[in-house]
């Protein structure tokens, strides 16, 4: 912690940190892997340091990546009813919702479930082989800060609840079974969970301040 | 203790909200810009009482059509019939899916309401300058932004229900007006919670 007893005039912010949350200045020590240092005066988390996060994001990325096509083009369930076959995929729902006149819904839809996902990924992609593999790619700063202002409008999770609310409803209704979609969905639900365990966006942020020092 | 110590505005500090880094006020050539990622340099997020109280204002006024108002209507075997939220509620509850109500009873009703009025709580305390709770001011805002995402769980089952279920005239679902109003209702809030600077919370409050 940092006392008012320091003159103001000669603070120098390196070795300090502050809490996004409060703006308490503190003095940044560095922890070591997984341990995670909280703000003492709000309790905001201030950083937890992770092991070979970098390497670990850029593999799940991409795997995320390979995954993302199957999981919006593959049906993801099969609704059988009174002789009559449905399949459904995450677009085929978008565009019901815009042939029914309700687009500004359908475009939400489109940016929380496909767009932001994906842009997601491939900006997270981008970003840990411009600092990982050192390649000259430009302005992986702007990247990951595009990235971090998306990051809460990615919401594939919230869609899996809706299926699994969706299955419950039809049930009573009618024949439902599962597609190979869903699979490749539930897989692609897998990696923004692991890559949550593994991810250090400040180990991101002192990366490329490094590289744009140089 | 707390009188000793310091934040980083009262040390001439900006700390960048992008990147977390602190930057000296006056660093010279991009003073207004984060010298390591670039993003805009405010010590509090500009005019953030008055972009926050707009918006949730805003919210507050869609939450009535949202849940008042049918949010799909659904035909069966031929038979027209509206549905509003609630409705859908009850639908669960009848059919002994008492977890799945109570899933949407808390994404779709609660949630929703609670956020609004929680921020709108906090607000009030900051302008009356209420020094109190501060931790748990902060800690029940941390709560509203995490779970305030989980109300699209409606507009997404919308989504998928509308495709599957629509076998000709005779069974369908389609969606009806307050599907509108309650995704803008999400969305609002949402950015509600990003406009709004926790850091007035703790603001003078030696």
């Amino acid at each position: 912690m940092v006392t008012s007893q320091s003159n103001p005039k000669t603070i120098d912010p390196r070795g300090l940190i502050a809490c996004p949350e409060c703006d308490l200045l503190i003095r940044g020590t560095d922890p070591g892997p997984g341990v995670k240092t909280l703000c003492p005066r709000c309790g905001c988390t201030l950083f937890q340091v992770k092991k070979d996060s970098i390497e670990r994001t850029l593999v799940l990325s991409l795997a995320g990546l390979i995954l993302f096509v199957p999981a919006m083009v593959l049906p993801i369930m099969t609704l059988d009813a009174m002789g009559i076959e449905r399949t459904s995929n995450i677009l085929q729902g978008i565009k019901a919702l815009f042939q029914d006149g309700f687009h500004m819904v359908a475009m939400v839809v489109l940016l929380t479930a496909v767009i932001v996902p994906f842009l997601k990924l491939l900006l997270l992609f981008y970003v840990s082989v411009a600092i990982r593999i050192k390649a000259n790619l430009s302005n992986p700063a702007l990247g990951f800060r595009f990235y971090q202002r998306l990051d809460e409008w990615g919401m594939l999770e919230i869609y899996m609840l809706g299926i699994l609310v969706s299955i419950t409803k039809l049930t009573d209704l009618a024949h439902v079974s599962y597609g190979i979609g869903l699979f490749c969905f539930v897989s692609l639900l897998a990696i923004p969970l692991f890559s949550s365990v593994t991810f250090d966006k400040h180990q991101y942020w002192a990366l490329i301040g490094r590289s744009a020092d140089k | 203790m707390a009188k000793e110590q310091l934040t980083a505005r009262e040390a001439g500090l900006i700390q960048c909200l992008d990147c977390h880094l602190l930057t000296a006020k006056g660093h010279g050539i991009m003073e207004t810009h984060c010298p390591r990622c670039g993003a805009k340099l405010h010590f509090r997020k500009s005019t953030s009482l008055a972009r926050t109280w707009a918006l949730l204002i805003s919210s507050l006024i869609l939450l009535f059509p949202a849940n008042l108002l049918p949010i799909m209507t659904v035909t069966y075997l031929g038979e027209k019939q509206p549905n509003t939220i609630m409705d859908g509620i009850e639908h669960f509850i009848q059919s002994g899916s008492y977890f799945i109500a109570l899933l949407i009873f808390f994404a779709s009703i609660l949630v929703p309401v609670f956020k609004v009025m929680g921020i709108i709580l906090i607000m009030i305390s900051i302008q009356k300058k209420w020094k109190t709770r501060l931790r748990h001011k902060t800690l029940m805002f941390r709560f509203i932004k995490f779970i305030g995402r989980w109300s699209m769980l409606d507009i997404f089952v919308i989504a998928i229900m509308v495709a599957l279920v629509n076998l000709g005239t005779l069974t369908a679902i389609v969606p009806a007006p307050a599907v509108t109003y309650f995704a803008t209702v999400v969305v609002l809030t949402i950015l509600a919670a990003n406009t709004f600077d926790t850091r007035l919370i703790w603001e003078d409050t030696k």
